[in-house]
């Protein structure tokens, strides 16, 4: 998980650099997009997709461009970006036809080409399978498993980005919860590996 | 801060979150000239509003001539 760039030093700075970017400094949004690309990344892939990842924040990151003078600077410019990035995820899944989820195929996993170690690999397809249940969940569900537990935002950045009360965003936040465990329950591949603490004591053992 | 002390999660929502943290946790890789080619759609997005902003006000002060000479053209009939 990233850091939270929400400290007053970096806000001042986001501020500065909105300010200068509005009076023509490239140079500024340039800083903006590098200091904020990751998190924008990350919630356009598991909102939208990983395929659709680029395009989805490349949309999110023009459309704050010519906002600029919107925002106001009374909340984090993060909150605000990701406001935009969630509504230009959502948009685009609109605009696409429904994808629909195999629950057959939320074990399968896509053979690599690369060769990284094991439990890279591991690792990696184990997301690759989580991001495919994620993808079965109502939107608005996703995105509340996103931004809680994926990202680890608070209930109040949450409910400024979906533009939802608070209480609905708690409420919504354990349907989803709810849901997600349902989902992994019907599919124990996951759910059932052993964690590291019985790897390491299974090991001590042999 | 509103987020308030609660009941710590069950064994089950501990897992589930376990395993949505372990999602966070990698940003999906995309291309190199993500910033570069973004920049430069920003700096030609906005040469294009300048532009139109610029188009925008020609016209603009073309109708307000047009009209003022109209404007003068029929008090000159009256008169």
């Amino acid at each position: 998980m990233s850091p939270a760039p929400s400290s007053a030093a970096e806000a001042l700075e986001d501020a500065e650099l909105v300010r200068r970017t509005e009076r023509g400094e490239l140079s500024a949004f340039e800083q903006l997009v590098d200091r904020h690309r990751p998190v924008v990344i990350r919630v356009a892939a598991r909102i939208a997709g990983s395929n659709e990842a680029e395009d989805v924040s490349q949309d999110a990151f023009l459309r704050a461009f010519h906002r600029l003078d919107q925002f106001r600077g009374d909340a984090p410019f993060r909150s605000w970006l990701l406001r935009i990035t969630h509504n230009a995820a959502l948009d685009h899944l609109a605009r696409r036809r429904p994808e629909p989820v195999d629950p057959d195929a939320l074990d399968a996993s896509e053979p690599s080409t690369e060769r990284p170690p094991a439990d890279r690999l591991e690792v990696r397809e184990r997301i690759e399978r989580l991001e495919l249940k994620l993808r079965g969940l109502a939107p608005q569900h996703r995105v509340v498993l996103v931004l809680r537990d994926a990202e680890g935002l608070s209930y109040d950045e949450i409910a400024e980005i979906t533009d939802t009360p608070l209480g609905s965003v708690k409420g919504r936040l354990h349907r989803a919860r709810l849901e997600f465990i349902d989902m992994l329950r019907a599919n124990t591949f996951d759910w059932e590996l052993p964690d590291d603490r019985r790897t390491q004591a299974s090991a001590g053992t042999g | 801060m509103t987020d308030a002390p609660k009941p710590p999660p069950g064994p089950a929502e501990s897992r589930a979150i376990e395993l949505l943290r372990l999602v966070g946790s990698q940003t999906p890789a995309i291309s190199s000239r993500f910033t570069d080619d973004l920049v430069a759609r920003a700096r030609a997005q906005r040469a294009v509003a300048g532009s139109l902003t610029a188009i925008g006000g020609l016209v603009a002060a073309i109708a307000d001539a047009l009209m003022g000479a109209v404007r003068t053209s029929r008090r000159d009939r009256r008169a």
